[in-house]
């Protein structure tokens, strides 16, 4: 969704196959710097499949469960390492503020805590 | 495992599945079907139609446990779990008849030990936690960073047979906009087949109407296609005038829209003057997934 000037996502799959987890446990551990990472990751991705442009909504993305773990880490590894190296990236993590994930938790207990006292 | 199911009177939505509240029973074990549960004796198939009359209280026999079943046995088969298996359950109600029928809730799936099976395999559950959560709310976690910090907020859940409606403010529930009002998109679909079937004798299904909103081919004539585009138009505009009835201006605080019958009205909604700014949570799990989020977090407290 886009607003004020910003786009704001919230991603969900589940944890029930092998590719999941690793990509799962990679997000996780980025902390507040998802999106600096992520963006330039499907960027990269588009401009080897620049069909996904043309009308996201129709391509139909199959899992392909055939590749491994190690295949992975590598992918991983290899995106990481060649970020890292981005000057641009290290600039702009100095300068723009991170999402606080301590922030969605503190709103979502005092939700749950809400909701509980009201519909206990 | 913590196991989240929205028992909705259109479909069942859980974290990962969404299937149609549609079920037959017989007997005898059925030859062609494609989602079976044998439980008590009993063999229940999954059918494509939702064919379950609306029912305020969903606990007066054992349909929308089973439906729970098919649910649950779809995520423990997507986990891989398999054998014994020891759950948590988190459910749902709407919002206005939260107070009545939790208790009711709480009992109706406290069974214990569940033995059941699905598609031949064998399931066996301890139904451990029983959670309650209220729908439409529990959906907001979706999208809780933005939502939960908004002066104020209104969600309006258009389900099957149910609209419920709430204010937050600053992300505190305003319990005097709670509402839970009889219509949804189960009305509108049987409003439509009955002009349809009245006016030109053609039967028409809730996938026939899916298929017209959303563009897609369909043999249907363009009279009907018209029926079809002109009530909905026309269900869009009583939901904001009812909306307005009870001193709800959307002219005046933004709104989430969610539920299924949020995305057939969108069109509608969006391009309503009475409505200044609205959102549309689309994915029709979002209760579901409220209600695992929220659980998991509660019951992470109570093991603290």
């Amino acid at each position: 969704m886009k607003s004020d000037d910003k786009y704001r996502f919230n991603l969900q799959f589940g944890s029930d196959t092998e590719q999941n987890r690793t990509v799962g446990v990679f997000i996780e551990k980025l902390g507040n710097k998802k999106s600096k990472i992520l963006v330039p990751i499907i960027y990269d991705y588009l401009q080897q499949h620049p069909e996904m442009l043309i009308n996201a909504s129709k391509v139909k993305l199959e899992v392909v469960q055939s590749i491994t773990q190690a295949e992975i880490e590598a992918m991983v590894k290899q995106s990481i390492e060649k970020l890292t190296q981005s000057s641009e990236l290290q600039l702009t993590n100095a300068t723009t503020p991170a999402i606080n994930s301590d922030d969605v938790d503190n709103v979502l207990d005092n939700f749950l805590g809400d909701m509980n006292s009201k519909f206990g | 495992m913590l196991i989240a199911v929205d028992t909705g009177n259109a479909a069942i939505k859980s974290m990962n599945t969404t299937f149609p509240t549609g079920l037959t029973t017989s007997s005898v074990c059925p030859s062609f079907a494609d989602d079976v549960i044998k439980y008590n004796n009993e063999y229940y198939v999954l059918v494509d139609d939702r064919n379950i009359p609306y029912k305020y209280d969903k606990t007066q026999d054992d349909t929308f446990f089973v439906l729970s079943l098919f649910a649950i046995a779809k995520e423990l088969r997507l986990s891989n779990m398999t054998g014994h298996v020891i759950i948590d359950l988190a459910v749902g109600l709407p919002l206005e008849h939260y107070e009545a029928l939790k208790q009711k809730t709480l009992d109706y799936y406290n069974r214990g030990h569940v033995s059941f099976v699905y598609n031949n395999e064998v399931f066996n559950i301890q139904i451990n936690r029983i959670l309650v959560k209220p729908q439409a709310l529990s959906a907001v976690v979706v999208e809780a960073q933005e939502l939960l910090r908004l002066p104020t907020v209104f969600i309006v859940d258009i389900g099957g047979y149910t609209t419920d409606i709430a204010l937050l403010r600053n992300g505190k529930i305003s319990m005097e906009y709670c509402r839970s009002l009889d219509m949804g998109t189960i009305a509108l679909g049987n409003s439509i087949a009955a002009k349809a079937n009245s006016l030109y004798n053609i039967a028409v299904r809730n996938d026939h109407i899916q298929a017209v909103l959303q563009r897609r081919d369909s043999l249907l004539p363009e009279s009907v296609k018209d029926i079809i585009h002109k009530e909905v138009a026309n269900y869009a505009k009583s939901t904001v005038d009812k909306l307005r009835e009870l001193q709800i201006d959307l002219r005046t605080d933004p709104v989430v829209f969610l539920g299924g019958g949020a995305l057939m009205l969108k069109p509608h909604l969006d391009s309503d003057p009475r409505i200044a700014q609205a959102r549309f949570i689309t994915d029709p799990k979002a209760n579901a997934i409220g209600y695992y989020t929220l659980g998991a977090r509660e019951l992470t407290r109570q093991s603290v």
